[in-house]
């Protein structure tokens, strides 16, 4: 079995071949016209390529290539038509109104691309980290309980066990944690760990003032609160990790639409292929 | 609600073969095999008559010279008891058998490239729709009767090939049926012979009722199991002999095959077919304590011989502080304590085993004595003086000890937990799983639009043993099904369930020890559920009453059919679980061979 190192540099260096190849062929063909016409065929010949994935993974049982392999070829092809790109507009900004939505999108399509290879191969680790296996699906539903079940504990806990602070403190400093939206942008960069940090130390400043029922129920506390903590990260993480696909594979629709105008236009306006 | 008729099915509602009469039945009592007391009609119960179990789990072959029976190297589910003439056992196996387009091995059945495009665009149904004509006892029985197949040039092949004949009474292929395993070996009719095959679940019975049958199969157990064992050992394959040899030669090694022959001992470890404890086993874990685990040798006593496996996983361990570390495991072919008794040859002196080996599960070993080994083996392939002889120069010494390793902690838990009993093991590298779930989608759009696995399970660090069936190399799920549908297909082994035959009555998911099946309701064609309509009740004298259903009666409940993984052996593109994996996270795994689990967990 060839390890993922491999893999990686001989796909790598099979990428740059090709690139010097498609540089090469610029340098000689850069002054004529007809260089425009062979660059723009290669980038929708190669867009169109790179969009028919999401047709094989419409169709699983046929005989097309596991899906792995479409996956690797997809991200070099991917990272090619960046260069393709460059040159197809001579590596100026396109001044025309259709020409600069056509490039925005396509840009759209390629970064989202590289935000989605970035996530998908950084998430998966730190979603194993956290442990606990979870389906995005369930993860409201466990929130809900688990919201109750710690709003039960904090705010009952007077009745049994006489005066106590523990529902005042919850009230203060646990209930926004608990109730709140997960802090989305600093899952997402990984450091979320500070505001966990900051929960926890609350609790364990908070535990002086404590006697021996009050600390056990913190624990309990504690541990649901370390659960809500863990779900929070998985629901923002898995959900972009689904969510970037909502700009990706739309953006390349769109992209397809444009591209399919944009060669009419340009072949209508020459009066074709000379 | 469904407007056709169909009935939940009993552990006889379909028979093996639709075109046993009860003249059939009355023609086999006759024969001596029932009426001179080796089966004897007496000791079976109303319940389970043997009249019963001739109509309903056999059924009647009358086969011509040469036709094939059985083929070496496919899984087997029947027995055969041969009635009367003769047939023809190859016993010679690997090169020397025969190739296997002589023996008409059938094609395996996969669906054709439209069959394929219709699936991929009929994504709208209902999950787990059936045509409920297919459920006609006929269009079942159409299914099972395979063609017949002979050999080409009988003469020439019995000329050339090793056989032995076996004549009327006798019985064969109940090894490979009763242990889940694989036909050894291929049978042929010699001339025309009268042959009753019976489904493993009339033999379990039969064997029940019968000591006689009893005696005689757990002495052939013994004997032809461990004859055919020996032969196909690399071990012992410097003792076959070829034609160049001379005619000292062959005596050596023939009184060299005989004498090991003689003192191997087949042992058998746990119980064949006990599932609760391997049950509760897999779900808890065994933590450090071993005792459970019946032992097959001792670390730190002399060394008595060497174990090869037969059947089952055994579990290499070492003392370690206050429990047991595992080594590694061992699988069929695989033996234990040749280096100690390399060693002790050599240095001529006594050795100790460095290792203990315990039965994960039931296991089948066969002992040989030292002395018997030095003497068979190391003699005859080493010499001594040279005092260089090393474990690593033998043949069939592929223990896994010495090659690569897997995290010790990851075996622990692959072998605690019994994963390394499967042949096509769902791993999941949560490391690279990005939990998109293409890989059930891509299942349920191969399986009637019902994922056939869920992606979860026990996770060691990063990996993760989905709840998919593993394809065990003994699939405990088949102890309990009454009719046979949870089966082995024959061709490639594949644990498969039978969804003619299935009547839902859950014994195998209970079973199951990784929760790898599950019961659906199925519907119909415009998607409804399916209920019985009528239901059969045995009364004490025999008769069976047959009673109508309606929505009132407490039996009215949807009719559900066993479902698992089936490792798309009816796809082109084998398992889509696998294929569809955008990120190479997730492998079926062959975690009884040791070299291949190692280098995917450390690509
Ligand atoms: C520039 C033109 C591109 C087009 C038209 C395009 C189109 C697509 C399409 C149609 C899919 C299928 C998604 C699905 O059906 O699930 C896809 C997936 C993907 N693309 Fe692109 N893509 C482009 C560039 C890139 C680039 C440059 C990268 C990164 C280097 C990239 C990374 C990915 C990844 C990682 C996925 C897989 C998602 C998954 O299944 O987890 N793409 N792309
Ligand atoms: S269903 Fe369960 S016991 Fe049977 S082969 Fe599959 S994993 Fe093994
Ligand atoms: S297809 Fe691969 S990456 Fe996606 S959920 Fe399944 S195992 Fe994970």
């Amino acid at each position: 079995m060839k390890s993922f190192t491999i893999r990686r540099t001989l796909s790598l260096v099979f990428t740059l071949l090709v690139a010097a190849a498609i540089i090469l062929v610029w340098i000689i063909k850069t002054t004529t016209l007809t260089g425009s016409y062979i660059s723009g065929w290669t980038l929708s010949g190669m867009i169109v390529y790179l969009s028919l994935y999401n047709l094989r993974k419409k169709l699983p049982s046929l005989p097309l290539g596991s899906s792995s392999l479409w996956m690797q070829f997809h991200i070099y092809c991917g990272l090619l038509t960046a260069l393709v790109f460059a040159i197809h507009l001579q590596f100026n900004v396109p001044t025309g109104m259709f020409e600069s939505i056509l490039a925005i999108n396509y840009l759209l399509v390629f970064f989202s691309g590289i935000f989605g290879l970035y996530i998908t191969r950084t998430y998966p680790s730190r979603l194993s980290n956290l442990g606990d296996e979870v389906f995005f699906e369930y993860i409201p539903v466990l929130k809900r309980k688990l919201h109750d079940q710690i709003e039960i504990l904090s705010l009952n806990c007077s009745s049994n066990s006489g005066q106590t602070e523990i529902p005042e403190f919850y009230r203060d400093n646990l209930r926004a944690f608990v109730v709140g939206r997960p802090a989305v942008l600093s899952h997402l960069l990984g450091n979320s760990s500070r505001r966990w940090r900051i929960v926890l130390q609350a609790v364990t400043d908070h535990r002086r003032y404590m006697n021996e029922d009050e600390q056990q129920i913190m624990n309990e506390i504690e541990k649901l609160l370390k659960r809500k903590y863990q779900l929070d990260a998985q629901y923002v993480m898995q959900g972009a990790l689904k969510v970037w696909l909502f700009i990706h594979i739309p953006a390349t629709y769109s992209l397809l639409i444009f591209m399919f105008f944009h060669s009419l236009l340009v072949h209508a306006w020459s009066g074709g292929l000379s | 609600m469904s407007e056709v008729k169909i009935n939940r099915l009993e552990r006889w509602g379909i028979p093996f073969c639709d075109e046993m009469t009860d003249e059939n039945v009355e023609y086999l009592l006759q024969m001596p095999l029932f009426s001179q007391g080796m089966i004897d009609p007496e000791n079976f119960n109303d319940r389970l008559p043997l009249a019963g179990i001739l109509k309903n789990d056999s059924r009647l072959m009358n086969c011509k010279e040469g036709e094939i029976i059985i083929r070496e190297g496919e899984w087997g589910n029947s027995a055969f008891f041969l009635l009367s003439g003769s047939v023809r056992i190859i016993i010679e196996r690997a090169q020397n058998s025969i190739p296997p387009e002589l023996l008409g091995q059938p094609q395996r059945k996969r669906k054709s490239v439209l069959e394929i495009l219709k699936q991929c665009f009929n994504r709208d149904s209902e999950s787990e729709q059936r045509d409920l004509a297919s459920y006609a006892p006929q269009a079942y029985s159409a299914n099972l009767k395979s063609s017949r197949i002979y050999l080409q040039d009988f003469d020439q092949i019995v000329d050339c090939y090793k056989t032995t004949r076996i004549d009327a009474i006798d019985f064969f292929g109940e090894q490979s049926a009763l242990g889940r395993l694989e036909r050894s070996a291929t049978v042929f009719a010699d001339g025309d012979c009268e042959i009753l095959e019976v489904r493993w679940q009339g033999i379990r019975d039969l064997m029940n009722k019968a000591p006689w049958l009893k005696t005689q199969i757990d002495m052939r157990f013994r004997a032809y199991g461990l004859y055919s064992f020996l032969k196909n050992s690399p071990y012992f394959e410097h003792l076959s002999i070829d034609e160049n040899a001379t005619e000292n030669d062959h005596e050596r090694k023939r009184s060299l095959s005989q004498h090991v022959f003689n003192h191997a001992e087949l042992r058998t470890y746990g119980k064949y077919d006990q599932v609760d404890s391997f049950l509760s086993l897999v779900e808890h874990g065994t933590a450090s304590n071993l005792a459970h685990e019946p032992l097959i040798a001792r670390e730190g006593d002399y060394v008595e011989g060497i174990y090869i496996i037969r059947s089952g996983i055994a579990r290499v361990s070492h003392r370690y502080n206050n429990g047991h570390r595992t080594i590694s495991y061992l699988t069929p072919g695989h033996a234990f304590g040749v280096a100690e008794v390399v060693e002790g040859w050599r240095d001529g002196k006594p050795t100790h085993l460095c290792h203990s080996l315990r039965a994960v599960g039931y296991v089948t070993v066969v002992f040989i004595p030292s002395a018997i080994f030095e003497l068979a083996v190391l003699e005859e392939l080493f010499d001594r003086q040279k005092n260089k002889t090393t474990y690593s120069g033998l043949k069939g010494s592929n223990t896994p000890q010495n090659t690569t390793h897997l995290d010790n902690g990851l075996m622990e838990f692959l072998v605690e937990r019994r994963f390394v009993n499967g042949s096509a093991t769902m791993v999941i590298d949560l490391d690279r799983c990005t939990r998109c779930d293409d890989c059930v989608r891509a299942c349920a759009a191969t399986h009637d639009q019902n994922p056939r696995f869920l992606r979860q399970g026990p996770v060691h660090d990063k990996y993760m043993i989905a709840n998919a069936c593993m394809h065990c190399a003994d699939p405990v799920c088949m102890i309990q099904c009454p009719t046979g549908a949870i089966h082995r297909n024959s061709l490639a082994g594949e644990v498969i369930v039978n969804d003619l035959t299935c009547i839902g009555c859950g014994s195998c998911a209970n079973n199951c020890p990784y929760d790898a099946i599950r019961m659906v309701q199925i519907r119909d064609q415009n998607g409804n559920l399916v209920y019985p309509t009528q239901t059969k009740r045995r009364q004490a004298d025999g008769t069976q009453v047959v009673r109508k259903l309606t929505p009132l009666d407490p039996e009215w409940q949807p009719i559900e059919k066993a479902t698992k993984c089936d490792l798309c052996s009816d796809q082109i593109t084998g398992p889509a679980c696998q294929n569809a994996c955008p990120h190479d996270a997730l492998i079926r795994l062959d975690l009884g061979s040791y070299e291949t689990a190692a280098q995917w967990f450390k690509r």
